[in-house]
């Protein structure tokens, strides 16, 4: 749990520093690293990966974005819930038992595009609700294209760097 | 073993995520040599045939034991192969396909099939 929140802060902060220029407005970026914390943080561990990412939310909201106490809440609760949802719906769409035996890099791809979908048309419509981002529909697209193309761009960096054991072994 | 029954769990959802992980699409460009061990290995493996690392090296006549071993680390540096230590002799390494290898066998399949289809 203190690992998702730990990963959470960490990528927030890389993406604000190194992808700030691809940012639609405060809330939504074009491409959001931190998309893929979400998923793979709930893939491992559930629901203890949901609560690491709803305590790291509540950081990042405090120190980053200025909402109300009320609003953090509610933001952290969709940004732990909305790749919960996307696993249990892909579980069940792709039969994909608990251990995640026989998952293949497609159904990944597809669980990456369904958290994608759900937290940035969830995330925006909390936004629009509050004030912060008026136009719904432009940051609902802004926000499900960056959550994917974030997830997918962590998720290739990693696919490489799993390579280089091989390249090193015998 | 582990101090709960869910950090097995863990591990497994662990490498599961990690061989999903492997089996993303890239595109290792394979030169005509490493294509021909590649499709070589392809066919053994089509028979059900169990394919050691000497093996490979000696199926096409007309490439050297040492170019074909060479070719064998590249196509394990792309992610297309794996050389693992048979079970029963420890002496013996055998190739065997990467998920990205099955991937590729598919999609060239299917690539097969729509054209054969005239699509």
């Amino acid at each position: 749990m203190l690992i998702a929140a730990a990963l959470w802060v960490v990528c927030y902060w890389l993406n604000r520093c190194l992808l700030g220029f691809v940012a639609l407005s405060e809330t939504a970026s074009w491409v959001f690293l931190p998309a893929a914390v979400r998923l793979l943080m709930v893939l491992l561990w559930r629901w203890q990966g949901a609560l690491g990412l709803f305590l790291g939310t509540l950081l990042t909201n405090q120190t980053l974005v200025d909402l109300q106490w009320q609003q953090s809440l509610g933001v952290a609760a969709i940004s732990s819930l909305a790749p919960w949802f996307a696993v249990l719906i892909g579980q069940r769409r792709y039969a994909i038992g608990s251990s995640l035996a026989g998952l293949t890099a497609a159904q990944l791809c597809a669980f990456a595009a369904l958290s994608a979908l759900i937290s940035g048309g969830l995330h925006a419509s909390c936004f629009a609700a509050i004030g912060i981002s008026p136009e719904l529909g432009s940051t609902v697209v802004a926000m499900a294209i960056g959550d994917f193309l974030g997830a997918m761009v962590v998720l290739y960096l990693l696919r490489f760097a799993l390579r280089w054991p091989a390249r090193g072994a015998r | 073993m582990p101090r709960q029954p869910g950090e097995s769990e863990v591990f497994l959802r662990f490498l599961s995520l990690v061989e999903a992980i492997r089996g993303l699409p890239t595109f290792p460009a394979l030169d005509a040599v490493e294509e021909r061990v590649f499709h070589a290995l392809a066919a053994a493996w089509g028979q059900g045939r169990s394919v050691t690392v000497m093996d490979a090296m000696r199926l096409l006549p007309e490439i050297s034991p040492s170019t074909a071993h060479r070719r064998l680390k590249e196509l394990r540096a792309k992610g297309l192969i794996q050389m693992r230590e048979d079970g029963g002799d420890g002496r013996l390494r055998l190739v065997r396909p990467t998920q990205a290898a099955r991937a590729y066998f598919s999609k060239l399949g299917r690539c097969i099939g729509t054209a054969a289809s005239g699509e």
